[in-house]
């Protein structure tokens, strides 16, 4: 069994990489009798120090690049190395100057980074208060909103998904409900109704808040526990979703999108920021499939 | 034969060029993952290669319990994808309060072998599977060291039935950082425990040499790479990490080709076992 020697001797250099400023400091103040510091000391400060140099550059390594991304090609790679570095020095409990965000953000292993890092917006806004700051933290939030959107389950092409015979399933394009009169059709396609469904299986899914006050597009989906949802969609995207019905990947449709930075530009930044939270209930509902069969059946 | 180690950058150009004999999956990449990209190239690489598993989470020299998250993870991955060999480091990452992201070395000493022994017996009977752990590139020696690293997975390997993950590029860096013999060093390792081989470049400084990846393999290290492999069986595999982000996959393709074609002659072989599918 390990002994508190060997606990201790682990710690002090784990603290030692990753602490800020001068990392001696942590072993010259005394007060420890047990004989480690003495025997940390007589590690060489050479080869710690590389251990100390690669901290930053491999925290930044092990996250999901890809979250990243959009906000690396805009602000530039060292600017976003050193913004995550600072960031995972200040969830450190050895930074005396700063005050963890949240214990449970902690990353305790490299898996964890992925929701240790959704601590990174608050942490910029926090540390700098000023217009600036603010939307510097809005886009790291929306990248990050981004990366989980193309993280999340993809139910495109799963078993789950294929396993439901299509002999199950009945196509209504008549159906009342099916595209709402003077909406504009833009995901017909996909709606599925079960033929033994009732209007009251049917329900209006609450996304108001998301959508401009006159929705524009109505979108019927047929969810996996056979409620029906209609779905408002706002003008701006129709683009973006006639392209995923035209049969674009949607990771490559939500990758590609741009991540606006000009502040004169904060309107759409925070349209962007419900659009992507819109596109993530989407996912969770399963909503974000498509069935080529089923598109040219529809178009009959 | 020579696979190599998968990184993201590279995700969809191996999906487009021949299959090599094996490559590597990061897990901490995809471990959690319940769809995108990553899990995606993996689920389509592994219809047609071999797939070992690699990881750098494990934590298995921490003295923090086991993350049963990450363990959940692996299982998850491991029965999925049922790789070759799944791996991680012989190393400590984080202790109760911090996260290093670093391989960190501990004392090699019988406290620590008793440690690492029972969890790795944790792990194996968690996963139901044998794992492999690697030896490290070392920076720092600790005077209470009781034995060499060698000496050290000779006990591990044969208490708990681990496999060995040798990186012979770590065992170069490391016995130029600490002045140490090679051929002796190499010695002391169980190649009778060997899972799986590491190759890879470093960087040379003027007091060390550090395992960055992201260099050419030294010739001395392919020497070690000789040596070892006239011990090993044909289907161990030999995985090539490269990890300069900025390399395409022509670049690793072609490090690996250079391999082999050094291989070949050095060794005076021609033989099958030491052809990338890269031309040889």
């Amino acid at each position: 069994m390990l002994n508190a020697e060997d606990l201790m001797l682990q710690d002090y250099l784990a603290d030692y990489v990753v602490s800020l400023g001068d990392p001696d400091a942590l072993f010259r103040d005394g007060g420890d009798d047990s004989g480690v510091v003495s025997l940390f000391n007589q590690l060489s400060r050479e080869r710690l120090k590389i251990y100390r140099q690669s901290f930053a550059g491999r925290v930044f390594m092990h996250l999901p690049k890809l979250a990243l991304a959009p906000l690396c090609r805009a602000l530039g790679d060292d600017f976003m190395v050193e913004l995550t570095a600072r960031f995972f020095h200040s969830i450190s409990p050895q930074n005396k100057t700063e005050k963890p965000i949240e214990n449970s953000r902690k990353p305790q292993n490299p898996h964890c980074m992925v929701s240790a890092i959704q601590g990174l917006p608050d942490y910029v806004r926090k540390n700098s208060p000023n217009e600036y700051g603010q939307l510097i933290g809005d886009l790291v939030e929306l990248a990050l909103l981004r990366w989980q959107i193309l993280q999340g389950p993809d139910f495109f092409g799963q078993l789950q998904h294929r396993a439901i015979a299509t002999t199950k399933w009945v196509l209504s394009p008549g159906h009342e409900l099916m595209i709402p009169k003077g909406s504009i059709d833009l995901f017909g396609a996909w709606s599925r109704c079960d033929q033994s469904s009732q209007s009251e299986d049917f329900e209006k899914c609450d996304f108001e808040k998301y959508i401009n006050k006159q929705p524009t597009g109505i979108l019927l989906v047929k969810t996996e526990s056979t409620t029906v949802v209609s779905i408002e969609i706002k003008e701006t995207y129709f683009d973006f979703f006639r392209s995923l019905k035209a049969g674009r990947d949607l990771y490559k449709a939500v990758s590609e999108m741009p991540i606006v930075k000009d502040s004169k530009q904060k309107i759409d930044q925070i349209d962007q920021q419900q659009f992507f939270l819109f596109l993530m209930k989407l996912k969770q509902m399963g909503v974000l499939v498509r069935d080529s069969a089923f598109d040219s059946v529809f178009s009959q | 034969m020579l696979g190599y180690g998968l990184r993201q950058q590279h995700f969809s150009a191996w999906l487009q060029v021949d299959p090599p004999p094996w490559l590597e999956v990061m897990v901490d990449d995809i471990i959690g993952h319940r769809g995108g990209p990553g899990l995606a190239a993996v689920g389509r690489l592994a219809e047609g290669v071999p797939l070992v598993f690699h990881g750098i989470g494990l934590n298995i020299g921490g003295y923090v319990p086991l993350d049963e998250s990450y363990l959940r993870g692996l299982k998850e991955l491991a029965n999925r994808f049922q790789p070759l060999v799944l791996s991680d480091h012989l190393c400590f990452t984080r202790t109760e309060n911090t996260a290093t992201f670093e391989l960190l070395p501990f004392p090699l000493h019988w406290r620590y072998l008793t440690h690492i022994a029972e969890r790795v017996q944790q792990v194996q009977d968690y996963l139901d599977r044998q794992i492999s752990l690697e030896n490290i590139s070392r920076y720092i020696d600790y005077p209470q060291s009781e034995m060499e690293e060698g000496s050290f997975f000779s006990e591990l390997t044969q208490i708990t039935g681990c496999g060995l993950l040798l990186d012979v590029n770590n065992i170069y860096v490391n016995a130029v950082n600490f002045g140490q013999n090679v051929d002796y060093e190499l010695s002391l390792y169980p190649l009778k425990a060997v899972t799986q081989i590491h190759v890879a470049g470093h960087s040379v400084y003027p007091t060390y040499l550090f395992d960055t990846h992201d260099q050419p393999v030294a010739d001395p290290v392919l020497r070690i790479l000789e040596k070892v492999m006239v011990e090993l069986r044909e289907t161990t595999p030999v995985i090539l990490e490269w990890d300069d982000p900025a390399a395409d996959l022509a670049t690793v393709l072609g490090e690996g080709a250079r391999i082999c074609q050094a291989f070949v002659k050095s060794s005076g072989f021609c033989d099958k076992r030491y052809q990338s599918h890269a031309e040889c």
